[in-house]
Parts: C-alpha cells; structure tokens; sequence
C-alpha cells in the first residue's frame, strides 16, 4: 500500500501509454457523453489493473452532463494532468486483471476489489494530517482523470484498490462508494447511539446515511422527503417516520416527536434553502446540522438561530482512509443488509447514455441508484 | 430554589434609584424604582461598577430588541427595565438558607443569566441557552444601574481579594470570552493557533483568554487603527488589517504555510468575517461565532464542506466560565485592567458613556459606570 505520509509522486504517476483500444463512456462537455474507443491503458509499477463489472452512475455525473464542466476540470488537473475529454465512473467494483511492478504480494490476479476514488497528493497541509479529503489539489477517478468505471479496462494505483470479502457481490461493492459517504457523515458527526437525527432527502445520499444511523442502532431517524417514491425508500431503508415538508411543519414534529427539544443530529442532504432553515430550527440546543449536500449557491444564513441556542454546522466531504473498509465490513456482516434494494436497474455499457443518464434525468424509471453493467459477471 | 430573574419588590421601603431603559433613545434616571426584598436563597447586592456594553447601545439605537415589550416568562417585566448587566459590587443582605460562604460587605460578581431552571437546556445545565432566558439589566429583574440587585446563591461569586471592583465589572465580557473557547476545541490542540476577527471588547476579552490557556499563536483582523494597537496590547502575536491585506493568505502564511489557523473566533459579525472566517480555518477546524447579528448573511455551506469544517455558536456563559475567569484573575493569567477607558457617574449615562462609544467607538474598549459615586 502507499505511504500515507509524505507525498504521492511516484504513486500518481499516470498509467503508460499501449496501442491497444478499448470502450469507453467518455464526458465531452455539457450534454456531450460518448461512447467511443479510447487508448487501453498498460500497468505500470506501483499500480492495479481492473475490468469493472459494476459501476453506479451517480447525482454528480448527470450534474456534470446537464449542466457541466464543474468538477471535471478543463485545464490540466494538478495531479493527473488530464481534462476533458474524460472518462466517467468514480463508484465501481471489479477483478484485477494485472499487477504493476513492486505491488503487495497479498494481490493475486482474479481477486474481487472495489476501488476509492480520492485522487490526493499526499502532502498538502490537509493530507498531512490524514484527511485526502480536504486535499488542496484532490480530484476523483473517473471525474479527474485516470480513467473510470465506465471503461473495458483501468489502471490505478495501488492506494486506491480495496479487496472484497467472499460474501459480498460485486454489484453491491459497486454502492460502497455512495454508502461510505453517508458513513463517513455520521462517524465524524456528533452522533451518539442514542439520539434522535433528522435527515434532509432521501435521495442516494440521504438513504446512505439513514442506512449508517440503522446499522448504529439510531432509535428515531426520521426524513423529510417530497418524492413519493423516495418516502417510500427511506421507510424500506430504515427511516422510522417520513415527514412531507410541504404537508407538515418539519420543526413542530421534530420538537414534538422528541419530547418538545428537537433531534440532536440533522443532516442536509438535500440543499436547498427552505429544508436547510427547517433544520436548523429542528436540532436542539447544542445540537448540529451536518451538512453533506453540495450547493452552487449562496445561501441566506440567520446566525443568530444559532446563537441562541448555541447550535452547530459542519461540512462533511466523501470519506477518509478507514471508510470503505468499514463500509465493507458491516456490508459482509449484515449491518448493512438492505443495501442491495439501491439498485434499481441494470443496464450494459453501450446503453450507458440512453437507458442510464435519461432514465436518472427523466425520472422515468426510479431516481436512485443505478448499476451499469460491464463485462463479466458478478460473482 | 430561587430562580434568577425572580424577585419580590417591597412597595413599603424607600424607592431607590436607577437607570431605566423606556425605548429607543430613551433612558431616564428615576428615583422611584421599588427595592428588591432578599428572600430565602438570595442575596442583596450594592453594585460597584457597571460596564456599559454593545448590546445597550444597540437597544438604545434601535431597540427594544432583546427588552422585552410584552413581559417576560421568567421575570415578567417589561419596558421600562434597568439598565446593567455587567456589574460588580458588595453584599449588603444574605438571605435565609444562603450558605456560609458569604458575608456582608464581601466582593463580588452577578452572573446576571435569567433562567427558568426547567426546560430542557436548563435540565443538562446550559443555562445560557434557556429556552425562555435572558439577562437582568436586559429582561426586567432589576440590573447593575440600581441601588441594589437580588439574585439567587448559585448567580453570585466572590471576587478574589486581590482583585478590585471596577476590574470584577469586567469579569462579564471576559466570561463570554471564556465560554467561546471552552466550547472550541482548544485543548485537544496541541499548540493551538487562533484567528481573532474583531478587535473590540470581546475580540480583546477572546485574546487574553487565549492566551491564558495556553494558545501558541494569536493573530487578530481588526479594521481601526486604535482597536489594531489594543488588540497587540492585550497579547494578539500578530495583527492583519482586512481593508488592506487578504486575511485568509496573511493568516496561513502566519501559521507557517501549510494549514490555516486551528480555531477562529468571528468577534466582528459582519458578512466579510463570516467568509473570512470560513475560508481562513484548516480543514476540520472550527469556527467559533460569538457575534450577534443584525440580519440575514450570504453564506455558502461548501465553504465549510471541502474542508470539512466546523461552525458553531455560542451565547452568554454559565457559571462554570464565571469561575474559570475569577480563577484567572486570581492566578494573575488574564490582567484587564486596561480595558477600562472611561469611568463616569451613572448622570452622565448617555452624554459621557453611551455617546462616546457610539461616536468614538475606536478610541474606547470599556466605560464604566461608578455607581458609589452616582448616589
Ligand atoms: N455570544 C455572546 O454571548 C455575546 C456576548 C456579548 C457580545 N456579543 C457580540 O459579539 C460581537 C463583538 O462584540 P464587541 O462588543 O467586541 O463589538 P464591536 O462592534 O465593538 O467589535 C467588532 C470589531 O470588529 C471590527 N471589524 C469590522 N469588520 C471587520 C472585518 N471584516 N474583519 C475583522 N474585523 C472587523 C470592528 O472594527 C470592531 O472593532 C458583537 O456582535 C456582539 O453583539 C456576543
Ligand atoms: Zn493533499
Ligand atoms: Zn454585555
Ligand atoms: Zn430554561
């Protein structure tokens, strides 16, 4: 494995040239993804070579479609140096079908690994003290470069390679991703076994968390969600009371289902102003809202309501080193169980854009997690 | 137990005197204010000094704002209330059941926090947050303007010997000072570096108590001139101007280069110390905002997001900042006298105390009302 102290050089060199070519999603532009031959990439020391079986196609992908370049950089990447044209796909499982030079012997061709996609530079201040999250000059396989899931082959370094239990299917160890982010959330929040925790959305990401808060035995989560179907998820997922903000006062049911205080712990996975306002007035004295949600926006803040009640607000940003093993874990141990209901369709490779970027944009289908299948099988 | 900011007046004793807040811009001195009865559990207190403080000036200029103008739940009054929340003073009656650690004619301080002692804040003990709080010489109860003061034991404190009473009158902000970083993360910080935003009464209160708790680095962004030289008085290790430097580089380059400051305190409350305070922290450090607001602020949650960090507020103190500060004072670890700019008789309330800090707000940290010489 890498050193996780001083910096990445050698670990983020990227992967050599071959003359070989493969298939690959590839993000042009806005409302530009293709479906083309790109170059196979070769192993090179120090890194894995993966087939993906599964990769999610994830809110920041459609976003970077719709509406981007945002993340995906159109200058060199610090780090990778590349930008777009770049391919997608940063939630994805698969074998290891090569490895570089100088890797661990535990490795072994054929082996079942998910893959983290933090690309960090291992010596900013921030990596420094071990948080590749917060790194300076951080970016995402399959949003910043180095290839992606959605690709017949990719190279990565051995830092990012995580290996997969027996019992756990390749398609779910695609959702690891998305479930480590609502993991993370609450491992750094002020979350005790015992509270009481209001969660904002239940898209994918509002659904992960509630699926963390369950596997720590949370007595009372509730969501406030619109979307029919998605009140229908948070409930099959965990959430024990579903609270329809434009039908309900989100904060008299908060106090009044807590004992007249308010839940400890909320966290904001919708971003959006109205929920964000609800929520803070929902959290108790003392209490936090955690926020996960990514906002283009300013919004408008009232510090005062924090005041007075001395209230707290912290962001948190995807999942440091230690998540996905314990994502994996309470995956292979049942903690996790009802994991494998996010996903909600399944499709090949070359129906990536038709049946999978329209599906999750039009709503026609479901908007939740969505696998797309590459080639291989799943176990 | 007596709750603070309850109390029996007696309509047979001798009115006394005090400062009396009627409204926006208007403040009378009157001479019929019934006097508080000491009842079982409390004590009477004769104020010494009371300091003259922000939110005052901000009820005089545009309030009532926190006064009360229907009456309050614990103390039921409303306007017109007195005036005076930071205050010294000497026993003058112990009631029954007080325990025997006071006696008459003993220094002390009023925690002045009105609480109801039995909603859920109150139950874990974070009277501050009271979900019907508020302060005597802001919510009715009386306050330090007045001839005398009555509020239970637990609000009382003795002053060290050492210390004399026009300081104890600054025992107040220096405990908000105390509470703000008690609730940072300072001491699970090893050679902690701070960010002050904000060189007044309470940004130079927050650089003495972060400097007697041990604070490796302090650096403060302040705008005035007068307030900049203060804050380097009161122990700042460094002192950025906002109008002319970029407060989150200069901050990082202080603090060496690779991570920002550890905590940041926003003393200033202005939309400009908010994001400066959010983009200026390391990543997972901790915004501790004691500024109070005026209106609604831009802000954008992924200033805190990327780097996952942390914001929080905070409001008054408890008993326990009260006795850490007195504790200070005693040690010698916080010296504050010098935040003391004025001194004047309680007549001249709004001609020599309110107006100058109004007008000459740079030039001044602390005006004083000498109460002993206002009767
Ligand atoms: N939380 C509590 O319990 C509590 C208690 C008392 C006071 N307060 C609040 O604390 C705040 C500070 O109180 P104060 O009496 O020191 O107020 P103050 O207005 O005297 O001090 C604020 C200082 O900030 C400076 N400033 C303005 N813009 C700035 C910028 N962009 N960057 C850095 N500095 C800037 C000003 O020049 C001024 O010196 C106020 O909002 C007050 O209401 C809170
Ligand atoms: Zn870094
Ligand atoms: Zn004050
Ligand atoms: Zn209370």
């Amino acid at each position: 494995m890498s050193t996780q102290d001083g910096n990445n050089a050698v670990e983020n060199t990227p992967a050599p040239k071959s003359d070989k070519q493969m298939r690959a999603v590839r993000f042009h532009g806005k409302e530009d993804l293709r479906f083309e031959d790109i170059e196979e990439p070769k192993c090179g020391a120090g890194q894995i070579k993966i087939v993906p079986a599964w990769c999610g196609i994830c809110g920041t992908d459609l976003h970077e479609y719709m509406g981007g370049p945002n993340l995906c950089p159109t200058t060199p990447h610090p780090i990778t140096g590349e930008n777009v044209p770049l391919t997608f796909g940063h939630e994805f499982a698969g074998r290891i079908e090569e490895l570089g030079e100088g890797v661990s012997e535990s490795w072994k061709v054929g082996d079942r690994v998910v893959v983290q996609p933090i690309i960090y530079d291992g010596d900013c201040g921030a990596c420094q003290d071990g948080l590749i999250n917060c790194c300076t000059n951080n970016g995402f396989i399959g949003l910043s470069g180095w290839g992606g899931g959605l690709a017949e082959h990719i190279v990565v370094p051995e830092y990012a390679v995580y290996p997969l239990p027996n019992n756990v299917p390749l398609d779910v160890a695609a959702l690891v991703e998305p479930l480590a982010v609502g993991w993370h959330a609450v491992n750094i929040s002020p979350f005790k076994p015992t509270d009481s925790v209001l969660v904002l959305g239940g898209g994918p990401i509002g659904l992960a968390v509630v699926q963390a808060l369950r596997a720590r035995g949370c007595p009372q989560i509730f969501v406030s969600e619109v979307s029919a179907m998605r009140k229908q998820y948070a409930s099959d997922f965990g959430a024990h009371i579903v609270l329809d903000p434009t039908k309900e006062d989100i904060v008299a049911r908060c106090r009044e289902l807590c004992g007249g205080s308010g839940v400890h712990v909320a966290f904001d996975c919708a971003g959006v102003q109205q929920g964000m306002d609800q929520a803070i007035l929902a959290v108790r004295a003392r209490g936090t809202l955690v926020n996960i949600a990514i906002w283009d926006k300013h919004v408008k803040l009232w510090p005062n309501d924090f005041n007075f009640r001395e209230r707290g607000y912290m962001g948190v940003a995807t999942y440091v080193k230690g998540d996905y093993e314990e994502v994996i874990k309470a995956i292979s141990d049942g903690r996790l169980d009802k994991c494998h209901k996010m996903i909600t369709k399944r499709i090949e490779l070359d129906q990536v854009l038709d049946e999978g970027f329209m599906t999750l944009i039009n709503g026609t289908f479901s908007d939740e997690q969505n696998l797309d299948r590459d080639i291989g099988d799943t176990y | 137990m007596a709750v603070p900011g309850q109390v029996a007046t007696d309509s047979s004793a001798k009115p006394m005197r005090a400062a009396r807040f009627y409204g926006k811009e208007e403040i009378q001195i009157k001479d019929d204010i019934p006097r508080p009865v000491c009842g079982e559990g409390q004590i009477k207190v004769e104020p010494a000094f009371v300091g003259i403080c922000g939110t005052d000036l901000h009820e005089y200029l545009g309030g009532p704002n926190f006064s009360p103008t229907s009456p309050h739940p614990v103390t039921n009054e409303q306007c017109p209330i007195t005036i005076g929340h930071e205050f010294s003073g000497t026993v003058k009656e112990i009631g029954k059941g007080v325990s025997d650690k006071f006696r008459v004619g003993q220094k002390v301080v009023v925690q002045p926090t009105v609480y109801c002692a039995s909603c859920g804040a109150c139950k874990v003990g974070a009277e501050n947050a009271c979900s019907s709080g508020g302060f005597i010489g802001l919510s009715g109860a009386g306050g330090g303007m007045s001839e005398e003061v009555v509020m239970p034991e637990i609000s009382i404190m003795a002053l060290p010997p050492n210390i004399d009473l026009d300081v104890g009158a600054l025992v107040e902000p220096l405990a908000v000072a105390w509470h703000a970083v008690d609730a940072s993360p300072i001491a699970d910080i090893k050679e902690p570096k701070c960010l002050v935003m904000g060189g007044g009464p309470i940004g130079l209160a927050v650089i003495q108590v972060l400097n007697a708790r041990g604070a490796k680095l302090v650096i403060c962004s302040e705008v005035a001139k007068k307030r900049q030289e203060f804050a380097t008085e009161f122990g700042a290790h460094h002192v950025v101007d906002p109008s002319k430097e970029d407060v989150v580089a200069r901050s990082l380059e202080i603090c060496g280069g690779v991570n920002g400051p550890d905590i940041v305190f926003d003393c200033a409350g202005v939309p400009a110390s908010v994001k400066a305070s959010c983009n200026a922290v390391k990543s997972r450090g901790t915004v501790v905002n004691v500024a109070i607001f005026e209106k609604e602020i831009p802000f954008n949650p992924m200033w805190l997001t990327f780097r996952e960090a942390n914001y929080k507020s905070v409001l008054g103190y408890q008993r326990k900042d009260y006795l850490g500060v007195l504790d200070a004072l005693g040690k010698g670890t916080i010296k504050p006298a010098s935040m003391i700019t004025g001194k004047i008789k309680m007549q001249d309330l709004v001609k020599e105390g309110y107006m100058p800090l109004i007008h000459e707000k740079d030039k001044h940290v602390k005006i004083l009302v000498d109460m002993k010489a206002s009767m």
